[in-house]
């Protein structure tokens, strides 16, 4: 009872829930570590500059480059060239009050760009996609890194309803139990009331109504 | 089943069983078994699959019509068959091997990501940071602090005030230029005049705006990506 007098005469004393504050005062902590690391990093110092990585490289990884590029191998390799480029450029880089991982997704998200021109094969996302997510990165990623992420992922599950919503029902239900839900095969099959071996080659002909679908939508 | 053989009531294999004659726990047993697995196809009985094979025999469900077309097509497409094995081995974790199975892990990989694993992260870290400090020969310089250091050296062997003056505002102008020449050159402020092929009837003053706006948002764009050091 006490807490929540306490709580509520925080809220009434900052307009803000004690929850929010201690978010808001995490944050300033992070962004104050990351200030710390950019300007020894810009001052050459290395071990800063392998901190800043380690530590905002696995959310890159996992919300902005595997699931635009597909594949773990194409997005090892997006994530080391985005490192190349902010160790070439971290000279360059101003601090503004929005912290260090808006400008390192933005520069992951050029370098995925340019992977998905130079690949010539049918993946879930287009070139304007990312084109269009460049130019809103700037100015629209959240300062809020797990927000960010939140958002990445939600964005990428968006684009697979939207693909999984142009092919036929039982083509969608095959991939989004398989594929999505990784549920096994032999299960799948019984849920779809068709044999494992059968199943086999419904799964293949969604997977080839879907990269058609992608296909055409690309033509467009 | 009376009727068999025009003999009305003619004894038949398990006629034997009074059908009045009451259940036993075990038949009740039996029978609820059997009521559930016809409820239930995945409930294994035997006396289900009987039931099942009458009804089939009765009445048959006709085929799907994708899942025939899928076995015709297993039958005599070998390529298409050969296509759902290797996306039901790339779903199983190998290489895919068609760009079908390329497309089914990226739907993966869309929605549902896998972490990278901390060696191997590690690993890209190092190699990032590590080949920065062997092109550079070590300790990478801070682009900001070469330059007073010439400054430094100057005031030094400088002389007079007249010297130390010269030798700032000589400084100050090359710290500007190196800080106005980033990697790709800015778009600068132009003419709106090639933006437009042919002129604007009236009523569209709002199409021309807009023309112009995106123009600008896109010169705006390109001159921050040049200034963070991330356009080529």
């Amino acid at each position: 009872m006490l807490r929540a007098v306490a709580g509520e005469e925080a809220v009434r004393q900052t307009g803000r829930a004690p929850a929010e504050d201690a978010q808001a005062e995490a944050r300033a902590a992070s962004d104050a570590a990351d200030r710390e690391l950019v300007t020894k990093a810009q001052a050459g110092d290395k071990r800063a500059l392998g901190e800043l990585l380690q530590k905002h490289g696995p959310s890159l990884y996992r919300s902005v480059l595997l699931p635009r590029l597909g594949s773990e191998a194409a997005a090892k390799e997006a994530l080391s060239e985005t490192y190349a480029k902010v160790v070439a450029n971290i000279a360059k880089f101003t601090w503004q009050n929005v912290g260090f991982y808006p400008w390192l997704r933005t520069v992951a998200l050029r370098v995925a760009l340019d992977q998905l021109r130079a690949r010539k094969r049918v993946v879930l996302f287009e070139e304007e996609d990312l084109a269009r997510e460049v130019d809103e990165a700037q100015t629209q990623t959240p300062v809020e890194q797990q927000i960010s992420d939140q958002r990445d992922r939600e964005a990428a599950r968006k684009k697979v309803e939207e693909a999984l919503s142009r092919i036929n029902p039982r083509y969608a239900t095959a991939i989004r139990l398989r594929v999505l839900e990784e549920r096994p095969r032999e299960e799948v099959a019984k849920t779809m009331e068709v044999t494992p071996a059968t199943f086999d080659v419904l799964l293949h002909r969604s997977i080839a109504a879907l990269k058609k679908a992608l296909e055409v939508k690309g033509d467009e | 089943m009376s009727e068999r053989d025009g003999k009305p009531n003619a004894p038949v294999t398990g006629d034997g069983l009074d059908p009045l004659a009451p259940a036993t726990e075990e038949e009740l047993a039996a029978a609820r078994r059997l009521r559930d697995a016809l409820e239930d196809p995945s409930i294994p009985s035997a006396d289900a699959d009987l039931a099942n094979a009458l009804r089939a025999a009765w009445s048959p469900d006709a085929l799907a019509a994708d899942e025939l077309e899928a076995l015709v097509t297993a039958a005599v497409d070998p390529a298409a068959q050969a296509g759902a094995a290797a996306v039901a081995r790339a779903l199983e974790g190998e290489a895919p091997a068609t760009p079908e199975a390329e497309l089914a892990v990226a739907l993966r990989h869309a929605w549902s990501p896998a972490t990278l694993e901390e060696a191997e992260h590690a690993a890209i870290v190092q190699r990032a940071v590590g080949s920065a400090a062997a092109s550079s020969g070590g300790a990478t310089p801070p682009a900001s602090s070469a330059k007073p250091r010439n400054v430094v050296v100057r005031v030094v062997f400088g002389a007079s005030a007249t010297a130390l003056a010269l030798a700032a505002s000589v400084a100050l102008f090359v710290n500007i230029q190196h800080a106005e020449s980033p990697a790709a050159p800015l778009a600068r402020a132009r003419s709106t005049q090639p933006l437009f092929d042919e002129p604007f009837r009236p009523g569209e003053a709002s199409a021309r705006i807009d023309r112009i706006a995106l123009a600008r948002a896109s010169d705006l764009r390109e001159n921050r990506f040049s200034r963070w050091g991330v356009k080529r």
